[in-house]
């Protein structure tokens, strides 16, 4: 197909791109004073999150800004946030790879590695905002026998606890499983013993026969049809914890489209802040081209567009129903005490990403980070504007009051960031941070069987046997669509 | 002479949104030019065409419109604080203007796109495809827009309070569902003809039978969303729009839409030898066709007949009348040109190697 053209840069073959990325987490060397940079800027905030998290076990959630009546703040704010993010990844690996989308090939690990990060630190919310974290098992349903209750089945912050706890579980598996044919490259490819070792245990014996290739693909086809419902599902239930209610402002039935739209859009903001850098730090423009780019920011678009025709709806439909406290609660979002906060909202979400119809700007490298950085802003102050904007003034006037998050609500938030980018920054020094075998795949696909007669192929074949990714000659593919 | 208006405006809404429907999977074809669209381009465009007699058909409306339409009965509006709140936006003119705006945007942007790509079958420049995407990707944002308003002065206003964000969004999944079953069912149909025979495959097929079973699963997530929303808030100004549809008899009808618009084409386009064959895929476009008839019947009756169910004979007779109509005026379209799009080079490649 004449698409995939552009999906590999440069003049590639099996040993190259071996070379190219499996040697990255093999060598310190191939690591850019960047990396080190990144690494102690990510540590020194993640210590931010330690003491605020070590300060809110011992005094409780007092410390934080939440009061009556905004008994929803920060922590809720960057749980959905954070866990919005993670949504990319899964689009990326689940509902793409169902689609037969090759272009996801190079920058699915990436986007995976992206949502279990991100899910670990929206999940760290929840569980504090409890404030005994130590009881959470409380949230499960272990019956009567042993609590003396169940959960409340009705409320859909026990759905959330499935959901995430469902979402977290297959995320995982599918990223380990996705994993395991590169660490078996990366066993065969490592000199020292503990690193052979190391990988060989996480390789899990694989070693490449027809049969763990036909078995590897059923596996991912059966994750990928999990985890594609669940790209809808989380984020839904998540707006359902607020459309449930009878708020204005909360009680908005687009709620679950336009959140799982806004969870995309801010995933894939966040997979081009982390990709757009790493890809020119470590050289691997070849694999993550231009058209990797330009298709990322088109999606940003679609999704943006539809959080947008979102804002409009509110707007239009809190008018239409007539309803007092309807058109109070957006007088309110719009000219109220917060309005800074809306007004940057549409901006940030409504108006900047109308920049990505320019074919130019999509492609602008530093443009491109620019409004990748404003749309994750943006999609925190939707957050901000769906949570204590609303709660801050509800039906009665006596009941009034402001928000204003504590310092330790801040240095929780950057703290969690700190733990991000820690957490993705190891990832890129131990794992291959680009799917070695899926990028055989694509070349294979790409140039048929013309590679195969390559000598260096050959050579490579020898070399490393079975394992070194996709065996190239006479295997065929299953189709990867259903 | 109500009854008569009320099953008028049923119809009316249905065949629209299969023009609708139409319309839109061709600017989504033109967006994003995916393969699986070019075999029906023909049905899309022609079902766009239909727009022109959809809108001529419109102006029976507003013959009947207090038969209908709470905001056009003085009586109630005087009684009614909320109906007054809305009574500029209803003024009669504005009602007008905006229905001749939505129709005004929908025509002249398929009438373009289908020059365009008749232009590019006679001269072969390759640049009217881009011309088509440029037009369509904002395009898509028209009809969005004009969507969400057509839907919410025609179906959403026949209940004096209800209002909801999700409305013109579950309208969209709606009309591409109604389109993409039509345009399956007729390239199925006439799979075993030529040149139809030379492009069906079992690869199209399953491409077709499976964006047929996202479109089914968008519509189930957003009208269970809906539902699941207003139905828990349980608030006066909008759960009586659920309560009037279920009452009376009417209850039937989405009880058995659970089955017949959901699980039943969900499970079945779930299987691939399912998809595999044209057969088997023609059957489950129709079934979903007639839910969909049920669906809008579903919308728009139970408010207008509130003692309960009932089904009147001008209901069937009016609807087969527009939908004569319709269909000669599609037959009609689709003669005018080659059953299969030839500016494409790939659907042109499938072409010579059958």
């Amino acid at each position: 197909m004449s698409t995939q053209e552009r999906l590999i840069a440069g003049e590639h073959n099996y040993v190259t791109i071996n070379e190219k990325i499996a040697t990255i987490p093999l060598s310190q060397k191939k690591h850019p004073p960047q990396w080190a940079v990144t690494l102690l800027i990510g540590f020194m905030i993640m210590q931010l999150l330690m003491v605020a998290v070590t300060y809110l076990l011992y005094r409780g959630v007092g410390i934080w800004g939440i009061n009556q009546p905004v008994g929803w703040g920060f922590d809720i704010i960057n749980f959905v946030w954070w866990i919005g993010i993670g949504h990319a990844g899964t689009l990326i690996s689940a509902i793409l790879l169902l689609m037969r989308q090759y272009w996801r090939n190079s920058i699915n690990r990436f986007a995976e590695t992206m949502t279990l990060f991100a899910v670990a630190c929206a999940g760290m919310y929840p569980l504090l905002h409890t404030g005994r974290p130590w009881v959470a098992y409380w949230l499960f349903p272990i019956g009567p026998n042993v609590l003396g209750m169940w959960p409340q089945f009705r409320s859909p912050l026990i759905w959330d606890v499935f959901a995430i706890n469902t979402y977290i579980t297959v995320s995982a598996i599918f990223w380990f499983v996705g994993l395991i044919p590169d660490f078996a490259t990366m066993r065969d490819r490592a000199r020292i013993k503990l690193v052979q070792w190391i990988y060989g245990l996480l390789a899990m014996g694989w070693r490449g026969s027809a049969q763990h290739w036909q078995r590897y693909e059923t596996a991912s086809l059966l994750l990928a049809g999990l985890s594609t419902p669940l790209v809808l599902s989380v984020h839904s239930i998540v707006s359902l914890d607020f459309a449930v209610s009878n708020l204005p402002g909360w009680h908005v039935t687009f709620f679950p489209p336009y959140f799982v739209a806004g969870a995309i859009f801010a995933g894939f903001a966040m997979v081009l802040l982390l990709a757009l850098p790493i890809r020119a730090w470590y050289k691997v423009k070849d694999y993550i081209t231009m058209t990797h780019v330009d298709w990322m920011a088109k999606i940003m678009l679609a999704t943006g567009l539809i959080v947008f025709y979102g804002y409009l709806a509110e707007i239009f439909y809190a008018w239409y129903s007539g309803s007092k406290f309807e058109m109070d609660m957006m007088w309110n979002r719009m000219f109220g005490p917060y309005w800074p906060f809306y007004w940057s909202l549409i901006l940030c979400n409504g108006l900047v990403p109308q920049l990505l119809w320019a074919p130019k700007m999509r492609r602008n490298i530093v443009g491109l980070f620019i409004i990748s950085l404003i749309v994750s802003i943006g999609m925190w102050l939707e957050r901000f504007i769906i949570i204590p904007v609303t709660l801050h003034r509800d039906f009665l006037p006596s009941s009034w009051g402001f928000y204003n998050p504590s310092l330790w609500d801040w240095m929780m938030f950057i703290g969690t960031i700190g733990f991000f980018i820690f957490g993705m920054i190891m990832f890129v020094r131990l794992l291959p941070m680009i799917n070695i075998f899926e990028m055989k795949d694509l070349l294979h696909r790409m140039h048929g069987h013309s590679r195969n007669g390559h000598s260096k192929t050959d050579h490579a074949a020898a070399d490393h046997p079975p394992a070194d990714g996709k065996p190239s000659a006479g295997q065929t593919q299953p189709e990867t669509g259903s | 002479m109500s009854n008569l208006f009320q099953s008028y405006l049923f119809s009316l809404i249905f065949w629209v949104s299969l023009s609708l429907g139409c319309f839109g999977l061709m600017l989504l074809h033109h967006t994003i030019r995916g393969k699986w669209g070019l075999p029906i381009l023909r049905f899309l465009e022609a079902g766009s065409m239909t727009l022109v007699l959809m809108g001529v058909l419109f102006l029976v409306v507003f013959a009947g419109l207090p038969y209908l339409y709470p905001w056009a009965r003085p009586d109630e509006v005087a009684k009614d604080p909320i109906l007054q709140h809305r009574a500029g936006y209803y003024q009669l003119w504005f009602f007008a203007a905006r229905f001749a705006l939505y129709f005004a945007v929908w025509i002249l942007i398929s009438w373009l796109l289908i020059k365009w790509t008749r232009l590019q079958e006679k001269t072969g420049d390759s640049r009217y495809a881009q011309k088509r995407t440029n037009l369509s990707a904002p395009a898509i944002i028209a009809y969005a827009v004009t969507v969400t308003f057509a839907s919410t002065d025609w179906v959403m206003s026949l209940d004096a309070h209800w209002s909801s964000t999700m409305f013109g969004f579950l309208y969209m999944a709606s009309q591409a569902l109604t389109a993409m079953a039509f345009a399956i069912f007729l390239l199925t149909w006439r799979a075993s003809q030529k040149p139809y025979s030379e492009v069906v495959n079992p690869a199209l097929t399953r491409d077709l039978g499976n964006i047929l079973l996202a479109f089914t699963l968008l519509w189930a997530y957003l009208s269970f969303s809906q539902y699941l929303i207003i139905w828990s808030a349980n608030l006066p100004e909008l759960i009586p729009y659920y309560i009037k549809r279920n009452k009376g008899g009417w209850n039937w009808l989405p009880t058995a839409m659970l089955f017949g618009q959901f699980f039943v084409p969900f499970l079945l386009l779930l299987i691939p030898s399912v998809k595999a064959k044209t057969r088997n895929l023609m059957m489950i476009a129709g079934w979903i066709l007639v839910w969909r008839i049920v669906d809008i019947f579903w919308q728009i009756i139970p408010v207008l007949r509130p003692d309960g169910f009932s089904i009147r004979a001008t209901d069937p007779i009016v609807f087969l009348a527009i939908g004569a109509l319709w269909m000669g005026f599609f037959f009609w379209q689709l003669k005018q040109r080659s059953p299969l799009p030839t500016h494409d080079p790939r659907l042109q490649e499938a072409l010579d190697h059958a």
